[in-house]
């Protein structure tokens, strides 16, 4: 299903799945990642009904967090237990 | 916080119409609110029930809000705008700071929205904002006390 606007399909499991490998693989960037996230969280009424993948999105849109001007708030340890909160669903 | 759930009628309160909310929420059970839309407030066993159309349409976005962005509850605001906090995101390795949260204010009257992030420390006291604008990202910082130190 998709929706108006170019903000593409709605996320399944599997895209936040991938976003969340490609955190901790680093083969897309944190940036990148929590804009796409961001797109989503940012709807006046998100259209995401998959609970899974509605908490999914808000932790990916503050992938990039810093917690300094120097060190990001979130590290791989925290990526993997986002993974691991997800589960093989 | 368990998460609301919606059921919704665009009935008036009319005996018919209570009669047929008391029994929906007879069926769906406990905790679960029912907006109808009608002519006048009602308030039956934890069911909300709206006077009018544009207030049963602002109580279905409050509580769709809530389902979304309330996690960690919400509170109203001087003029009437309300604030929804996600809750506690942990971070592992951010030194003084415990993690993060979600936070979504809502204008009822003008149904603007602003989203942002709060990062706390250990003691729970907000020490970063970072507003969700879809623009450049600025992380806003706060001492311990409250004070605004800068951004970046």
């Amino acid at each position: 299903m998709s929706v108006p606007g170019d903000l593409g399909a709605i996320p399944t499991r599997a895209d936040v799945r991938d976003k969340i490998v490609a955190l901790i693989g680093s083969d897309q960037s944190r940036e990148e990642i929590a804009n796409w996230a961001a797109l989503w969280v940012r709807q006046e009424d998100p259209q995401i009904e998959d609970a899974c993948v509605w908490e999914a999105l808000k932790r990916l849109t503050g992938a990039d967090l810093r917690s300094s001007r120097t060190a990001y708030l979130h590290s791989d340890a925290d990526f993997v237990a986002w993974l691991k909160d997800l589960g093989d669903s | 916080m368990a998460p609301a759930r919606i059921y919704a009628s665009s009935d008036p309160i009319a005996a018919a119409g209570l009669q047929r909310a008391q029994q929906a929420l007879g069926y769906v059970g406990a905790g679960i609110l029912i907006i109808v839309p009608g002519p006048e407030d009602a308030v039956i066993a934890g069911a909300v029930l709206a006077k009018s159309a544009v207030q049963g349409a602002r109580l279905v976005r409050h509580l769709r809000q809530l389902e979304k962005y309330g996690g960690g509850g919400f509170k109203e605001l001087t003029g009437g705008r309300i604030r929804y906090y996600g809750e506690l995101e942990a971070a592992r390795n951010a030194g003084p700071m415990a993690g993060r949260r979600l936070v979504r204010e809502w204008d009822p009257v003008t149904g603007a929205t602003r989203t942002w992030h709060e990062t706390l420390d250990s003691a729970g006291r907000v020490r970063i904002v970072r507003p969700e604008t879809g623009g450049l990202k600025i992380h806003y910082e706060f001492d311990e006390a409250g004070n605004y130190v800068g951004s970046w």
